[in-house]
C-alpha cells in the first residue's frame, strides 16, 4: 500500500481546510470500501487521507416530515436500512442499499462513498434519482446543491470540484400515494456487481387507478446512472394498465446506451431492462397501493 | 516524511496499544505487529471475508479498516472468541460438524456466526446464508458451515 | 460439556467389527488449532532473515529472452 498521511478531521471546517491544503493530493475516507482498495491497486493515489467519520452531520441520519430526509454523507449502508423513516418513507433505498456487498461492506460502505465513486453501475444511484434526491456540496465559499442525476459526469468522476466536499443527501417527503422499488441482476445471490439495476417510484392518484407522477433510473446501462425522464413523464397521467407500463419499460430500453464488458453483453443487458423495469413499476405500485 | 501514530484499542477484552503507519491496514497490523495471525489474508479487497472482525459490535473486513481508524474502539478477533478454558459452542459445532477442511476461511466464518447470533439469536437458515454471504470457502461447500452456525444456535437458546 | 470434549478432542464413538477410528465421527486432528485461529499457516510464519520473491513477467509474449540486467 502506498504511503500516505492520516487525520481525521473533527467538523466541516477541518475537513475543509485539509482537502485544500497545499499542492498534494487528498482524499477523502468515509467506509473505505472503494478507496482502499484502488489505493491499493494503484488506481487511485494519496498524500492525505482525511477520515470524515468523526464528522457529526455526515456521519447521522435525520428526518423531519417537513424537511424530510437527510442523510450524512458518512452514515453506512446498514446505518440507512435500519433506520425507520428511511424504512417507513423510502422503500427503494432500503431496496437498493440493502443489497450491496455483504454484511461486512454494509457496515462500513457510505452513500456518500457510492456516489463520490461513481461507478456506472452503483446501486444507490438509481434509488436516490427515483427518491429525488440532492446532493448537499460544501466549500470554503459555501454551499450548493446538486440533483443527484447530475452527480455524476462520467465513470469515475463527479460534479466535485478541487476543495468541495459531499456533506449529505437530501430526499424530501414523498406525496401520497407513493411507492418505490429497486432491482438489479448479478450472477449470484450476493456481492456481485449490477448488470442491469433498475430503480422506480411513482405516486398515485387518490383513486390509485392513474399514476400522478412516476420516476424511472437505470443502473450499469451508461456511463453514469440514468434518469430516464421521459418513461415518467409518459407514465404521469395515464391510466394503470399492462400495456402502459411495457411502453414506459420500452422507453427506459431505448433510452439505456449498454456497452458489451465482462459482466453482459449489450442484447442481454437490454432484454433486463425491459423485465426489470416492468417489475419496478408494478412493485412500486403495489406498495403505493399499500399492498407491499 | 510520514509520522508513525499512536493507537489505543481494546483488543479481545485487554487494553493494548500500538504504533502504526497510517497506511497500514487493520489487518496488517493484527498479523504483523500485534501477533494475531488468527484473522487471514483471502483476497485484500472486501470479497472473501476470511479478514473478518467485529469492531465496536460491527462484522466488518479488517483489510479494509486502516489500523490508526480503531483508536478508542473495542475489537473482537478470532483469538477472542473462545473462553477461558472452553471453545465457543460456535467452535464446538464447527468441529462436530466438520464445517472445515483446510481451515483457511474457519476464523472469518466463526467470527462472522458470531456476530449473526449476537444480533439475531435464533435465524432461520435464509437469514445464515444471507449473513454469511460475506465469506467464501472453497472446500466445505458451505452446506456444513451453515447447518453448524444453525446447531450453534440452538445450543445457545 | 464442552471442558471434558477439549481433553479428547478424537473423541471416538463405537467402531464397527472391532476397529478404532472406522465407523466412528472422530474430530478432525488439527481442528481445535483451526477453529481458535492458532493453526499456522505459511503466511503466517515470521522468520529472521527471509527474503520475498516476486515472479517478474515479460510484457512481451513469445518474446526470446536476450539479458537480464539485474543492476
Amino acid at each position: 500500500m502506498q504511503a500516505f498521511d492520516y487525520q481525521a478531521a473533527r467538523n466541516i471546517e477541518e475537513a475543509l481546510s485539509l482537502l485544500s491544503s497545499g499542492d498534494h493530493r487528498v482524499k477523502i475516507l468515509a467506509g473505505g470500501t472503494d478507496l482502499l482498495v484502488q489505493l491499493r491497486e494503484g488506481r487511485q493515489r494519496a498524500d492525505l487521507i482525511v477520515d470524515i467519520k468523526k464528522i457529526p452531520e455526515l456521519a447521522e441520519i435525520a428526518f423531519d416530515p417537513v424537511h424530510g430526509l437527510r442523510i450524512g454523507a458518512a452514515a453506512c449502508c446498514y446505518q440507512v436500512s435500519h433506520h425507520a423513516a428511511v424504512r417507513a418513507h423510502y422503500p427503494g433505498l432500503v431496496d437498493a442499499v440493502s443489497l450491496i456487498g455483504g454484511v461486512q461492506i454494509q457496515n462500513r460502505a457510505s452513500i456518500g462513498g457510492n456516489l463520490c465513486n461513481a461507478s456506472p453501475a452503483a446501486d444507490t444511484i438509481p434509488a436516490l434519482i427515483v427518491h429525488q434526491a440532492i446532493c448537499e456540496i460544501r466549500s470554503s465559499h459555501g454551499r450548493r446543491n446538486v440533483p443527484v442525476e447530475r452527480f455524476c459526469t462520467s465513470p469515475g468522476t463527479t460534479v466535485l470540484q478541487p476543495g468541495e466536499l459531499l456533506v449529505s443527501i437530501h430526499l424530501p417527503l414523498p406525496k401520497q400515494p407513493f411507492g418505490a422499488y429497486y432491482q438489479r441482476f448479478i450472477p449470484r445471490n450476493e456481492m456481485d456487481i449490477a448488470i442491469v439495476g433498475v430503480g422506480a417510484a411513482v405516486t398515485l392518484d387518490k383513486d390509485r387507478s392513474h399514476f400522478q407522477e412516476a420516476r424511472l433510473a437505470l443502473a450499469a446501462v451508461a456511463p453514469t446512472p440514468l434518469y430516464v425522464e421521459a418513461a415518467g413523464d409518459f407514465l404521469a397521467g395515464k391510466e394503470i394498465t399492462e400495456k402502459v407500463i411495457q411502453e414506459a419499460a420500452a422507453i427506459a430500453q431505448e433510452a439505456a446506451r449498454p456497452i458489451r464488458d465482462l459482466r453482459g453483453t449489450i442484447e442481454q443487458r437490454k432484454q433486463l431492462i425491459a423485465i426489470l423495469a416492468r417489475r419496478a413499476i408494478e412493485q412500486s405500485i403495489i406498495r403505493a397501493k399499500g399492498q407491499g | 516524511m510520514v509520522n508513525k501514530i499512536i493507537v489505543h484499542a481494546q483488543i479481545n477484552g485487554e487494553e493494548l496499544e500500538f504504533l502504526c503507519e497510517p497506511r497500514q491496514t487493520l489487518l496488517e497490523v493484527l498479523r504483523e505487529t500485534l501477533g494475531f495471525t488468527g484473522t487471514k489474508e483471502g483476497c485484500s479487497n472486501g470479497n472473501c471475508g476470511a479478514c473478518s472482525v467485529i469492531l465496536d459490535g460491527a462484522l466488518v473486513n479488517s483489510c479494509l479498516v486502516l489500523a490508526a481508524e480503531i483508536d478508542g474502539k473495542n475489537l473482537t478477533t478470532i483469538e477472542g472468541i473462545a473462553g477461558k478454558k472452553d471453545l465457543h459452542p460456535l467452535q464446538w459445532k464447527f468441529l462436530e460438524h466438520a464445517a472445515l477442511q483446510c481451515g483457511y476461511c474457519t476464523p472469518g466464518f466463526i467470527v462472522a456466526a458470531k456476530a449473526l447470533l449476537d444480533r439475531n439469536p435464533c435465524p432461520n437458515e435464509a437469514e445464515v446464508r444471507y449473513w454469511l454471504s460475506g465469506n467464501l470457502c472453497r472446500c466445505t461447500g458451505y452446506d456444513k458451515i451453515v447447518r453448524a452456525v444453525l446447531d450453534a444456535a440452538q445450543m445457545m437458546s | 460439556m464442552c471442558a471434558d470434549r477439549l481433553d479428547d478432542p478424537t473423541r471416538v464413538d463405537e467402531g464397527i467389527h472391532g476397529y478404532k477410528v472406522i465407523g466412528t465421527r472422530p474430530i478432525r486432528q488439527d481442528g481445535v488449532e483451526k477453529v481458535t485461529g492458532r493453526a499456522l499457516f505459511g503466511a503466517d510464519i515470521r522468520l529472521p532473515g527471509v527474503l520475498y520473491g516476486a515472479v517478474l513477467r515479460s510484457p512481451h509474449a513469445h518474446a526470446r529472452l536476450l539479458f537480464i540486467d539485474t543492476s
